[in-house]
């Protein structure tokens, strides 16, 4: 498969992958992932976030009930179609590297 | 700066309002999230500083007008959104509403160019008040780290004021504080001092600080270190200097080796132990050369060191001190006011009135921040409401054009374009034409910008203020050019929509014209208030300046320079040097082209005064002395009187025989001799001249009654003043007068007279004295030209907004109005009911306008800025209402005499 995905959307779903989370935590882990490099901002990323619910990838989760959260409001989750998606990326994004690897440092030189 | 300010639920408020551009479903599942997310990121944002708040405002704002549209498209066609890969759709439609805008923009070039150019001058007048006011309001100096837990300060009086406190207060206070870090001592206003060179002396400017003072300010030395706590221990401690870069720059060409050279200040040797870093000239707008420890004093200030460092009584600066992280400054004041008392204790000599004063850190004085900021605030108000004018201009124009464009948004919806579409379209549009707007603003504001620092005046010390288009102005020029643009695009769209477009279709005009016409006739009356008020305000300074230029001050200003020197700074005081200047006098009388010279302690309209003490006379009365004790004092040469041309209307003038040793002589006013001596003749008589205790004082005896003067500044009311031989009663500092022939003025000349004289000797001053005592009058000269600059535009603009409207409305009632006419009514009938239309707009406006005139007209006086004229003027009011009246006439009269010339057979037929 080859990389379908964009690199907003890639982020959102690598957040969610190790657990549920609301709206603000997913846009502050996104920025510290990408290092700046997705720019984000509540509108945008609720565009984001509404286009993967549309695809199937992310959906609502039950919010949990600790206090802490109940301010945050909705919680979302990864689907299976978008566990199986961010698992393409890698393993597209892993060949990449892979083949990246394999050419040797003579790219490094022409820079 | 300004959206720093708001409190969350502001910031709420809005981002809820802004979410309505998405579909209502879309909201109902994401609104709550979305406003909680868009908090906690504001929050994150705000740490960051004003220019990042307003960078997210505006992402946020566009992000909000372009996925909000986008889900309206989406919800509409009934399914998710289509996104083809690699290229997003609503990038696409963003970039073809902005080419299409421009088309738009082309096709009409009057409307563009006006509504441009307008907009333009509104932008540009704020942008160069905003950036005085974050110059001289908000900025902390270069070089200043963590401004905001900075504090001055200084005395109160009587539980009020901002002023100078005493060295021992200060000591005391930094020895003991527990709420502050550090605490610093600095004088505010550089003392001129003399640098000694091979070639005779130079003036310089030097800052008296304590040794912790960069400490406080955390500012760090570019080369070499600060001053160490025991050079600035005692009067005897080793004199030592710290340098500023721009001065270690200019005048020893950035020479590294200066570190443990020494320089002559004031005849005394300084080793330089330092240079401060780049840029940094102190905490006040006022910049320095250099700094020395206040244990200087001595000879820095040419005066008793000692006193000064040990006494409680002698205020003569102020500090600065860092508070401890949490402290508030309440607390602070709290605190140090605790410790005044304690020192009062075993210092019995401090006055009871005095208290401790803790103001956040500015670069304008505490002392005067209060009117200052008032004044900036007056200004500002003014160039807002320029561009509040040119933008309800604009919005005037972009709601005609929404109307005539109802029938291309109907077809548009027709074949299936969203509203949302043509919503994100017609903002697109204003937006455009705003950011448009900001190209013209930004080089507008940079000349306008170069011109008031051109305006500023000739100040005798270095003035740390430059104004340029820096980063932060930027931001508030684009940002407001935008939120404007996405406000005043909103409304004409919403009209739209509020309009029945099925009609639009089929050519016919739609039922809400008169809402419409509702919001043109706000926006006229606005205008029309505005300027009004704008007009109003330029006139009161203009005839506060006339008002200035016709009061006679009393004496000549004509051919006059002043050269102000002070002898003890080569250790000549009293009599010694009394004998030194009139050596120079002498020097200076040989000049070609110098007619008469005079000298004297204080020079005249520099806004302040001298006291030599009270004033006791046993056969006037209590209301009388009250008023003679507030008299100010000079100490005069003979040759003052008639050099600066100060008649003498009784008695004589002094004479070289009233010396020292001599009996002691006074000259006083008209007034003094009036409240003293009523109805009887003041020649003869004698007062005394206490020093305000207990004791008897000395007798003066009257020698003359000279006429009645302005001291202070021009808009004084007449005051008592008193006279004394300078030769009796010596002073340390002189300010000489230089009379001289037309057209030989001589220059520096008088500079080398004096270095001929005593090489040592630093001239501190040296100005006409058209410009010495002009400095009082520059607020009302900058005030002025602001207010007459933005009042013209603004009356243009508002003459503009009604011939559009009129033009509309005569358009619109084009059937009533053949109507009319067939039915008999005449040309002069049709004319008069246009005009009668526009007058009650005009009418409206003008009474707000006049209201808003009285306001500003109110505060301005009570900033002591009007001179001879009254908040409520009688003829600025009433004249520029009439002028105003006249320039809507003719602006309304256009469209006036179109309607007459309708041809009712031909316009009825038409329909």
């Amino acid at each position: 498969m080859a990389q379908t995905l964009k690199p907003a959307h890639f982020h959102i779903l690598l957040a969610l992958a190790d657990a549920d989370s609301h709206g603000y935590a997913i846009m502050q882990t996104v920025r510290e992932q990408s290092g700046g490099r997705v720019p984000l901002q509540t509108g945008s990323f609720y565009r984001h976030l509404t286009m993967l619910i549309d695809q199937g990838l992310v959906a609502e989760a039950p919010t949990p009930k600790q206090v802490d959260d109940s301010r945050r409001g909705t919680h979302y989750r990864l689907t299976p179609l978008g566990r199986r998606a961010l698992e393409a990326e890698r393993q597209y994004l892993t060949g990449l590297v892979t083949a990246l690897g394999q050419l040797g440092p003579s790219t490094r030189r022409s820079r | 700066m300004m959206a720093t300010v708001e409190a969350p639920e502001w910031a709420d408020t809005c981002y809820g309002m802004l979410l309505r551009v998405y579909p209502e479903a879309y909201r109902r599942r994401f609104a709550a999230d979305m406003r909680r997310t868009f908090l906690y990121d504001l929050a994150r944002v705000k740490a960051r500083g004003g220019v990042a708040v307003l960078a997210f405002w505006i992402v946020t704002i566009a992000q909000a007008f372009w996925f909000g549209s986008a889900e309206r498209r989406a919800s509409s066609a009934g399914g998710p959104v289509f996104e083809p890969p690699g290229r997003p759709k609503m990038r696409l439609s963003l970039v073809g509403d902005v080419r299409y805008a421009l088309r738009l923009l082309r096709r009409s070039p009057v409307f563009t160019l006006t509504a441009v150019l307008s907009l333009a001058l509104g932008l540009a007048g704020s942008t160069v008040i905003f950036g005085l006011a974050d110059a001289l309001l908000f900025k902390a100096g270069p070089g200043i780290v963590d401004a905001d837990r900075l504090v001055e300060i200084g005395r109160t009086t009587g539980g009020e004021g901002f002023d100078n406190t005493s060295a021992p207060v200060v000591r005391y206070l930094a020895a003991h504080t527990t709420t502050l870090e550090r605490i610093a001592g600095t004088t505010f206003d550089p003392t001129p001092i003399s640098l000694g060179a091979a070639d005779g002396s130079e003036r310089v400017f030097g800052q008296l600080v304590s040794a912790g003072y960069f400490e406080v300010l955390g500012v760090r030395p570019a080369l070499g270190r600060f001053f160490h706590a025991d050079e600035d221990r005692s009067a005897d401690s080793h004199p030592v200097t710290v340098l500023t870069h721009r001065f270690w720059q200019e005048r020893f060409g950035g020479d590294r080796e200066i570190i443990g050279r020494t320089i002559r200040l004031n005849n005394t040797t300084f080793d330089v132990v330092g240079v401060a870093e780049a840029e940094f000239e102190g905490s006040t707008l006022i910049g320095t050369d250099l700094w020395v420890p206040i244990a200087m004093v001595g000879p820095i200030r040419g005066e008793r060191g000692a006193v000064l460092l040990d006494s409680a009584r002698a205020v003569w600066h102020t500090a600065v001190g860092r508070l401890k992280p949490g402290v508030s400054r309440e607390v602070a004041a709290a605190e140090l006011n605790a410790l005044l008392e304690t020192f009062r204790g075993d210092h019995p000599e401090l006055p009871a009135s005095h208290g401790i004063a803790v103001a956040p850190l500015g670069r304008v004085p505490a002392p005067v921040r209060l009117p200052f900021t008032a004044f900036i605030g007056v200004l500002f108000a003014l160039t807002v409401g320029l561009l509040a004018v040119a933008c309800s201009n604009v919005g005037g124009m972009l709601l005609a054009r929404a109307t005539a464009r109802r029938r291309e948004i109907a077809t548009r919806l027709a074949v299936g374009a969203s509203r949302g579409q043509i919503i994100a379209q017609l903002v697109t549009e204003t937006v455009v034409l705003f950011l448009l707007s900001v190209v013209v603003a930004v080089p507008l504001a940079i000349w306008l910008m170069s011109l008031l620092q051109a305006a500023l005046p000739a100040l005798p010390v270095p003035l740390q203020l430059t104004l340029a288009m820096d980063l932060r102005s930027l931001a508030f020029v684009a940002g407001t050019a935008f939120v404007t643009g996405v406000i005043f695009g909103v409304v004409p769209a919403r009209h739209v929509f509020r309009s029945d477009l099925s009609s639009a279709l089929y050519g016919q005009s739609g039922t809400s014209t008169r809402q419409r016409l509702r919001v043109r006739h706000g926006l006229v009356v606005v205008q029309v208030a505005l300027s009004l008020t704008m007009i109003i305000t330029a006139a009161l300074f203009v005839r506060t300046l006339l008002a200035a230029g016709t009061i006679n001050p009393g004496f000549n200003v004509d051919r006059v320079d002043v050269v102000v020197l002070n002898t003890t700074l080569v250790r000549a005081e009293g009599q010694n040097g009394i004998a030194l200047i009139d050596r120079v006098l002498e020097r200076m009388r040989a000049i070609p082209g110098v007619e008469a010279i005079g000298y004297s302690r204080m020079i005249p309209l520099q806004g302040g005064g001298m006291g030599l003490g009270g004033v006791r006379i046993p056969e006037a009365s209590e209301t009388a002395l009250q008023l003679l004790n507030d008299a100010d004092w000079n100490t005069v040469s003979p040759d003052y009187f008639s050099v600066l041309e100060i008649p003498i209307v009784e008695g004589r003038a002094f004479s070289a025989a009233d010396r020292d040793g001599q009996p002691l002589v006074a000259i006083v006013n008209e007034t003094f001799a009036r409240a003293a001596w009523p109805g009887e003749s003041a020649v003869g008589r004698q007062f005394w001249q206490t020093d305000g205790g207990q004791d008897q004082g000395r007798p003066l005896q009257v020698v003359g009654v000279a006429r009645d003067a302005k001291y202070r500044m021009v808009s004084e009311a007449q005051q008592p003043f008193i006279y004394v031989p300078a030769a009796q009663q010596p002073e340390a500092e002189f300010s000489v007068f230089i009379k001289h022939a037309e057209g030989r003025r001589p220059g520096n000349e008088l500079r080398r007279a004096v270095a001929q004289v005593e090489p040592g000797l630093p001239v501190l001053l040296m100005q006409s004295l058209e410009d010495a005592t002009a400095i009082g009058l520059a607020p009302q000269k900058i005030a002025a030209a602001v207010a007459g600059g933005v009042g013209v535009i603004g009356v243009l603009l508002a003459a503009l907004g009604i011939y559009g409207l009129m033009a509309f409305v005569v358009a619109q009632r084009s059937r009533e109005i053949a109507l009319r006419m067939a039915l008999g009514a005449t040309i002069g009938q049709v004319r008069s009911m246009i005009h009668a239309q526009a007058a009650r707009l005009a009418l409206v406006g003008a009474v707000l306008g006049l209201a808003a005139a009285a306001g500003i007209g109110t505060v301005v006086q009570r900033l002591s800025l009007l001179i001879d004229v009254r908040a409520i003027d009688p003829v600025s009011f009433v004249g520029l209402s009439i002028a105003l009246a006249l320039v809507l006439f003719v602006a309304s009269d256009v469209p006036a005499r179109r309607a007459a010339r309708t041809n009712p057979a031909a316009t009825l037929k038409a329909e």
